[in-house]
């Protein structure tokens, strides 16, 4: 007994999905119910049929024949060249016997296919059923005969499905076998009509694995209705074409107007810019102007200096003063040459002084060589040398010389 | 077959409409784009030039003015001959009011600036007189002479330095002056 469960959450659901989405088609549609652990078809002829429908018997030839070819892709290159104005074709190839293949061509009547008004896989039940029953090799074979709907006989024992309709060219089963060459040792069996139903829901089990080798995919006449591509196109070429158009005009309409405002801004934009430029071109000539005196230096504080140094050291005897990069060089000689350099260098008139070269001692004196870098204040505001400053010097200048004179 | 010749031929003209018509047209959209770019930018500049127009002026005011403090030093002259000799009088007649000889004055190079008319004279200069007289000649002429740059100072005297040494002053001026023609 199964569990309740399983009928509950997986059975119910399927059943729910075969009944909505498989149909069988003879003379009209049939829908699947389900009553007390059996499936019937019943006619409903108004309702839409589902998306997977298998067609009776009734409503397709079976043409079989053998190829030759032994690759498959040329098979199918094959049956499509030889079906290529018949879209209602569905070819089952079996497989490789002997160098040849079989193939059981399904042709499916116009009538049928035009039925069905949205897209849906069509699937032949000789096909499904054969699929679903047919013989092992080992088995016995076996040749069911279908009284439900159309009447046929089915070889299940071949490696294609083989039928035949009951009717006056086939009446009963021995002409079945003479007309498709079935094995003596092949037993018939008679699908009870009750139970067609439940063989068919079984073999679309059975298939569901190999499901795509066994339906005909067919577009609904709205689908395959054919593009309007030459509107498509021209509506496309129109798009871009008025496109192209706005924004070419778009563009020049910008750029006339931004050169009617420029035009009217023109007479003062210029003046003003040309105003710019010499303002800027003064600018850079004053800037160049001051670099180029950047480096103009004020000596004449150097004589205050000169008269300080006699004053504070009478042995001090000055040779020459020159100027050097800039740099003012003292030469001359001196009791002690480091305490004339102490003497420069707390000077507020000079920013740095230094012995240029080595001091050399001479008869009791310092020869020295002195640079000096003079504090820059400009000239035209530094007081000038004041008389009392001629007088120290003078005064400076005896001591001085009566200090050579003691030597 | 007839099929895929009519895929093949859609697919070469659609390639040649691509090519030589939406290509082209691409590239002229382009152009226009970067013609109206530059011209908005253009635009953009001139709107803020005219906003500037104020700052502009107030800036050539105060340009002028600076530029009048700037080039005040520098003396106007008709000619660099003309200045030469004026020059040379000034320098001997401040030399003689200070008790101080001129004994050489060579006017070596003179170079234009390339600014405000600006021209560079360079002179070699050498004074001779008493210890006080040079120094306040050299003082007087780094105060009444602005437009001077002194290059190269050489001062040598004979013994040690004293009031009454005769000093040889060497020096190496750059003198700039403004060369206005005459209108």
């Amino acid at each position: 007994m199964q569990h309740h469960m399983i009928e509950k959450y997986i059975k119910q659901p399927l059943r729910w999905l075969l009944q909505k989405n498989v149909s069988y088609w003879h003379q009209g549609l049939h829908k699947f119910g389900y009553s007390k652990g059996n499936f019937q078809l019943t006619s409903c002829p108004a309702e839409q049929p589902g998306r997977i429908i298998i067609i009776s018997r009734a409503h397709y030839q079976e043409f079989i024949q053998h190829y030759p070819v032994i690759r498959l892709h040329e098979l199918k290159q094959v049956l499509k060249t030889e079906y290529q104005d018949n879209d209602n074709v569905l070819h089952f190839i079996g497989p490789l016997v002997e160098q040849r293949r079989a193939v059981c061509s399904f042709v499916l009547s116009e009538s049928i296919t035009t039925q069905f008004n949205r897209n849906c896989l069509i699937i032949p039940e000789s096909l499904l059923l054969w699929r679903a029953v047919k013989t092992e090799k080992s088995a016995q074979p076996m040749v069911y005969q279908i009284t439900a709907f159309a009447d046929y006989f089915l070889n299940c024992a071949e490696a294609i499905p083989v039928s035949q309709r009951i009717n006056r060219f086939c009446p009963d089963y021995a002409s079945f076998m003479l007309n498709n060459g079935v094995s003596d040792l092949a037993r018939l069996q008679q699908i009870p009509d009750t139970q067609y139903a439940n063989y068919l829901v079984k073999a679309l089990a059975k298939a569901l694995p190999v499901f795509t080798r066994l339906a005909l995919f067919r577009r609904s006449a709205l689908s395959t209705k054919a593009l309007p591509l030459k509107a498509m196109a021209l509506s496309a070429a129109a798009v871009v074409a008025v496109y192209i158009l706005g924004v070419a005009a778009y563009y020049h309409t910008a750029i006339d107007n931004r050169r009617a405002e420029i035009a009217a801004l023109g007479g003062e934009v210029n003046q003003l810019l040309e105003l710019q430029q010499q303002l800027q071109a003064t600018d850079a000539d004053a800037q160049n102007l001051l670099q180029w005196r950047a480096d103009k230096t004020y000596s004449a504080q150097l004589w205050q200096l000169v008269i300080t140094l006699l004053q504070q050291d009478p042995s001090l005897v000055l040779q020459n003063i020159s100027s050097e990069n800039g740099r003012i060089i003292i030469r001359g000689q001196a009791n002690q040459a480091t305490a004339v350099l102490t003497a420069l260098q707390a000077s507020t008139l000079l920013t740095d002084a230094r012995f240029d070269a080595s001091v050399r001692r001479q008869n009791n004196n310092d020869i020295f060589v002195i640079s000096l870098l003079l504090a820059q204040h400009d000239a035209t505001v530094q007081p000038a040398i004041t008389p009392v400053a001629a007088v120290n010097s003078q005064n400076l200048s005896e001591q001085a010389e009566a200090g050579h004179a003691a030597k | 077959m007839l099929r895929n010749k009519t895929a093949l031929i859609s697919l070469v003209i659609v390639l040649v409409v691509i090519k030589f018509g939406l290509l082209p047209l691409q590239q002229a959209q382009q152009d226009l784009h970067q013609q109206l770019t530059g011209l908005d930018k253009r635009l953009q500049r001139s709107q803020n030039l005219l906003q500037q127009t104020d700052t502009l002026q107030q800036w050539q005011s105060s340009q002028q003015q600076q530029l009048q403090q700037l080039l005040q030093p520098f003396p106007q002259v008709a000619s660099a001959a003309q200045y030469r000799l004026l020059l040379q009088q000034q320098l001997q007649q401040l030399a003689a009011a200070n008790n101080v000889s001129v004994t050489f004055f060579d006017w070596l190079t003179d170079t234009p600036l390339g600014v405000f008319s600006l021209q560079r004279g360079r002179i070699s200069l050498r004074l001779e007189g008493d210890a006080a007289n040079i120094m306040l000649l050299h003082l007087k002429l780094e105060q009444q002479f602005p437009h001077f740059v002194l290059r190269d100072i050489r001062a040598s005297w004979r013994g040690a330095l004293s009031p009454g040494s005769r000093i040889e002053l060497t020096l190496l001026i750059e003198a700039d002056y403004r060369v206005v023609e005459a209108v």
